[in-house]
């Protein structure tokens, strides 16, 4: 527990230096998307809404967390950009978030849990990029080493893999 | 029934080692239970994290992922047209993902352990590797995909079945962690009803042992009010002796002042000398009684808070020359040396109560004589200068009593003025003596704003001191009372007196004292005859005894005095052997005269008639008056006689008279001057004849020892004093004359420190002694010589000291 929080301390560190801020204007995907986010949202980039492509989220700020999840044997490094960074990108105004997954799973996350916990939009796994058959490309982790009261099954259900959509709402 | 055991002889110990016991049971209860709350928890806890996805719901997405993998592929091998890659090879993907998760999540492991499964993974797993081949494969193989197709369909079976014992699995598991939980839930409540047990066990045994406490509280309740009872009953047991003994030892004086009165009468009357002696013997022993008895009655008063000092106006010196005379016979007849010693001068009119300073010195003199087998008992007084206190003026009167006795040690002091202790037991046995005097003097030393002390030393002797204050008195305007006894002209008629007496041998005893006294007697035998005489004649004086039947003396005297007739003011005298009550003040309330105690004796007798009648109350002048010759009025000592009221020519002359000769012999006499004993022996020695023929030589002038002795003292002559004395003393002793003895003792002892002063003091002692010596003998026939002439220095002897 206590390798991962200062893991994670430093993955902030690093992150804080190259960071440019959230606010830019939003690119159009130049590969395959990823995700697309719909809703309340201000800034868009296609009829569908805001789509991103793997290189749209590499370009936020990345954070790295240290997580032991149910569905892994051990702890496991992700990183990827906080939920609250990409939603902030997207200017989404709304109380709750759908979740879509690619295998049809579906959840709701409150839009506050993004502003109350460092959410990641995890993307790489152990360093490594996440295919489908690993849980990509988008896991939704919360930190659930460094909260106690996430390790619950209200935060495991809106843990979703395989993350392909979400709308505000 | 623990707590049963609890109370056995070691109750409290006990009690502890319980308390400690259902303690400690109780802890180990609670660790139990804490252990398995926490233990539930974890258990609580691990299965939230397992449940996050649950195996079945796994093994259900699991199949819906082939199941939908395997339609992609049926389509796409039924089509004619161009398979979807893309879309197959997200399906084989996400199922990939499935298969993953099921090798990843702990609670899949039963599955993919599970031996019938491993078949079936194997064969899954070779087919999806088949898939991802033919999928990357360009362009798609379509005989490769029929044959995945029906590779797909054949183990679809299988993976249902996968389902289902997974479904199967989760539910059995979850039965099984209910029944764990249960289980644990079981012991947990176990658990609790055991601690609820021990907890009402624990109550039940502190109510029990309340109970218990409560009835031990009751009991010792009951033990301590039946102890206070039986300590009520024991004191009011006490106080009722008490009682009884203080009616009994009054009641005992009513008899024994009859028997007393009766001895005394016998002892004046004309008694041989064996006869003389038996009465001596008894009176003495009867008077003993009554100390005794008189001991009690303080004693009594006292305990009752009764006991009363009744300060009056008192005659010091002549109260200590009492008690010094009181004691005297029984000192010389131990052989003792009584001296006293008045250092300075004694104020002579004092208020205190006279009884009782009597008492205490008679107390402490008897004492030390009675503890004294030789030696010398001396008396010493010592009064301080007065102060005023308020208004009064008071002295300290200190009297020191030391004798040459067996002496006591310091523990013996501290105990001798208690209750019944004396020296020690055998002290008791050897001595006699109720105990209480010295208690009683203390305490009533104490009354008198005095107190009593002791020193000592075994074998040398003690003192004991006796403080006092006193104030001092005027004295009374007229000293009616002499010194002497003063003597009656035979010409004067007695007085007529009527005793109201109810007892007939106190009457017979009245009549005999009185009639000895020359006066007329009448007698009433109760209150209301005594009116009635008194008013049928009206008598000098009544002497009214207290209590009698149908009226009382107080009661008589009330109807007396509330008459107009002459005996409303005749003088009346109470008569009691009360003394606890305040008589004389009532006495003298009712309007009384007087108060006489009983015993009455002839002196108090006679001095009370002297001091209501003056001269015509005392004795006729009758022992003596044919012996003696005609009175030498030149040499009269009237200057020292009191000025009598009397203005009766015939008084005068019996006033004169009566100082100027020897007064008649008083009681006493006898046992003072002869040592009848030893008399009494000689003469079985020597013959009745033998005796006087040695008498006669000592008073004829054949030696002129005695004329000799008194000339030294007269010239003072201090050489030659103590062989006079000595050869005096030596012929006096041999004839058993003690008081001569005694006088010349005191002469040859203390001769050499001789003044003019102390020489003529002695002289006059020697002088006296031998005058009433001669006088006794010469009216007891024992000698016919007349008294020798003692000195013409010393012309007149008198009988008064001051």
């Amino acid at each position: 527990m206590g390798l991962n929080t200062s893991l994670c301390i430093a993955a902030f560190a690093l992150v804080g230096l190259t960071a440019t801020g959230p606010a830019r204007a939003l690119d159009r995907p130049k590969d395959q998307v990823i995700l697309t986010i719909s809703g309340k949202i201000g800034s868009v980039n296609s009829i569908n809404g805001a789509q991103f492509d793997l290189a749209m989220f590499d370009q936020l700020p990345q954070q790295t967390m240290v997580a032991q999840t149910p569905w892994e044997k051990k702890p496991t490094m992700y990183s990827g950009p906080l939920l609250r960074d990409v939603l902030s990108l997207v200017k989404a105004r709304g109380t709750t978030l759908q979740a879509f997954a690619l295998s049809d799973y579906q959840t709701t996350i409150p839009f506050a849990d993004a502003k109350r916990f460092d959410v990641l939009m995890a993307t790489r796994m152990n360093g490594a990029p996440m295919p489908v058959r690993t849980k990509g490309p988008i896991f939704i982790i919360y930190p659930y080493d460094s909260r106690s009261e996430l390790q619950s099954l209200t935060f495991y259900e809106r843990s979703a893999w395989q993350l392909k959509r979400l709308v505000v709402e | 029934m623990l707590w049963a055991l609890a109370v056995s002889r070691d109750g409290q110990s006990r009690d502890l080692l319980w308390s400690a016991l259902i303690a400690v049971l109780l802890a180990v209860a609670m660790a139990t239970l804490l252990t398995l709350q926490f233990e539930q928890g974890r258990t609580l806890r691990r299965e939230t994290a397992i449940r996050a996805d649950s195996l079945a719901v796994m093994a259900f997405r699991f199949e819906r992922e082939f199941l939908r993998l395997r339609h992609e592929i049926r389509i796409a091998d039924n089509s004619k047209l161009k398979p979807d890659i893309a879309a197959l090879q997200l399906r084989l993907d996400l199922l990939m993902s499935h298969r993953r998760l099921l090798d990843e999540h702990p609670s899949s492991s039963v599955l993919t352990s599970d031996t019938r499964f491993v078949l079936v993974f194997q064969q899954i797993d070779s087919l999806m590797a088949q898939a991802d081949t033919a999928f990357v494969s360009k362009p798609l193989d379509l005989a490769v995909l029929t044959t995945l197709s029906r590779n797909f369909e054949t183990i679809g079976p299988d993976i249902q079945s996968l389902s289902q014992v997974a479904a199967r699995t989760t539910a059995k598991w979850v039965e099984t962690q209910q029944q764990v939980l249960l289980q644990q839930n079981q012991r947990i409540n176990l658990l609790t009803l055991v601690l609820m047990l021990m907890v009402l066990l624990a109550a039940a045994a502190l109510v029990v042992r309340h109970r218990q406490q409560a009835a031990e509280h009751r009991e010792k309740e009951r033990i301590a009010s039946q102890l206070r009872d039986a300590n009520r009953q024991a004191e009011e047991a006490n106080r009722g002796k008490s009682r009884f003994l203080a009616n009994m030892s009054h009641e005992l004086r009513t008899p024994l002042n009859g028997m007393m009165g009766m001895l005394g009468l016998l002892q004046i009357s004309a008694l041989d000398l064996q006869q003389a002696q038996y009465v001596r013997v008894a009176r003495s022993s009867a008077t003993h009684l009554l100390l005794l008895i008189n001991d009690l009655l303080d004693i009594s008063a006292i305990d009752e808070g009764k006991g009363k000092i009744e300060p009056v106006q008192t005659n010091l010196p002549e109260l200590i020359r009492n008690v010094a005379d009181m004691v005297r016979p029984s000192a010389v007849q131990k052989g003792l040396d009584l001296t006293l010693d008045i250092e300075g001068a004694l104020t002579t009119w004092v208020i205190t109560d006279g009884t009782r300073l009597t008492q205490i010195l008679l107390n402490l003199l008897t004492n030390a004589i009675k503890f004294s087998k030789r030696g010398r008992v001396t008396l010493r007084l010592h009064q301080t200068a007065g102060a005023f206190v308020g208004d009064v003026y008071t002295v300290n009167l200190r009297a020191q009593v030391t004798d040459e006795g067996i002496g006591m040690d310091a523990e013996t002091i501290s105990r001798i003025f208690r209750r019944f202790e004396m020296g020690d037991a055998s002290v008791s046995r050897l001595y006699g003596g109720t105990g209480l005097g010295l208690e009683i003097s203390r305490t009533f030393a104490r009354m008198m704003a005095g107190d009593i002390t002791a020193t000592s030393a075994i074998g040398v002797g003690s003192t004991f001191t006796l403080d006092i204050h006193m104030a001092v008195a005027h004295g009374p305007a007229l000293d009616t009372i002499a010194d002497a006894p003063l003597l009656r002209d035979p010409s004067l008629p007695g007085l007529d007196i009527l005793v109201a007496e109810d007892h007939p041998v106190n009457r017979l005893y009245m009549a005999a004292l009185l009639g000895l006294l020359g006066h007329g007697v009448r007698f009433a035998e109760d209150g209301e005859m005594a009116v009635a005489e008194a008013r049928r004649q009206a008598p000098d004086l009544i002497l009214m005894d207290l209590h009698m039947p149908k009226l009382d003396g107080w009661q008589a005297t009330h109807q007396l005095r509330a008459g107009d007739d002459a005996a409303c003011r005749v003088p009346i005298v109470a008569l009691t052997a009360d003394v606890l009550t305040n008589c004389q003040a009532r006495a003298a309330a009712a309007g009384m005269e007087g108060f006489l105690s009983k015993p009455v004796t002839l002196a108090q007798i006679e001095q009370l008639l002297l001091r209501l009648f003056g001269a015509r109350g005392a004795a006729p002048d009758r022992v003596q008056a044919s012996r003696l010759p005609a009175p030498h009025l030149g040499d009269t000592a009237g200057a020292a006689v009191p000025a009598l009221t009397a203005t009766d020519a015939t008084q005068a002359v019996a006033i004169q008279s009566a100082t100027r000769r020897r007064r008649r012999f008083i009681a006493g006499d006898v046992e003072r001057h002869l040592n009848l004993v030893h008399i009494g022996e000689l003469w079985a020695a020597i013959t009745l004849s033998g005796y006087r023929s040695l008498l006669e030589s000592l008073f004829l002038d054949d030696s002129r020892s005695l004329q000799l002795l008194c000339d030294h003292l007269g010239h003072q002559r201090g050489d030659t004093l103590e062989a006079a004395a000595h050869s005096v003393k030596g012929t006096a002793a041999s004839l058993g004359l003690i008081a001569i003895v005694g006088a010349c003792l005191e002469v040859e002892k203390s001769c050499r420190s001789f003044d003019a002063s102390t020489c003529t003091a002695a002289l006059q002692r020697v002088c006296d002694s031998v005058r009433i010596t001669h006088a006794l003998l010469q009216t007891m026939g024992l000698v016919q010589a007349p008294c020798p002439d003692l000195g013409k220095s010393h012309a007149v002897l008198t009988t008064t000291e001051n």
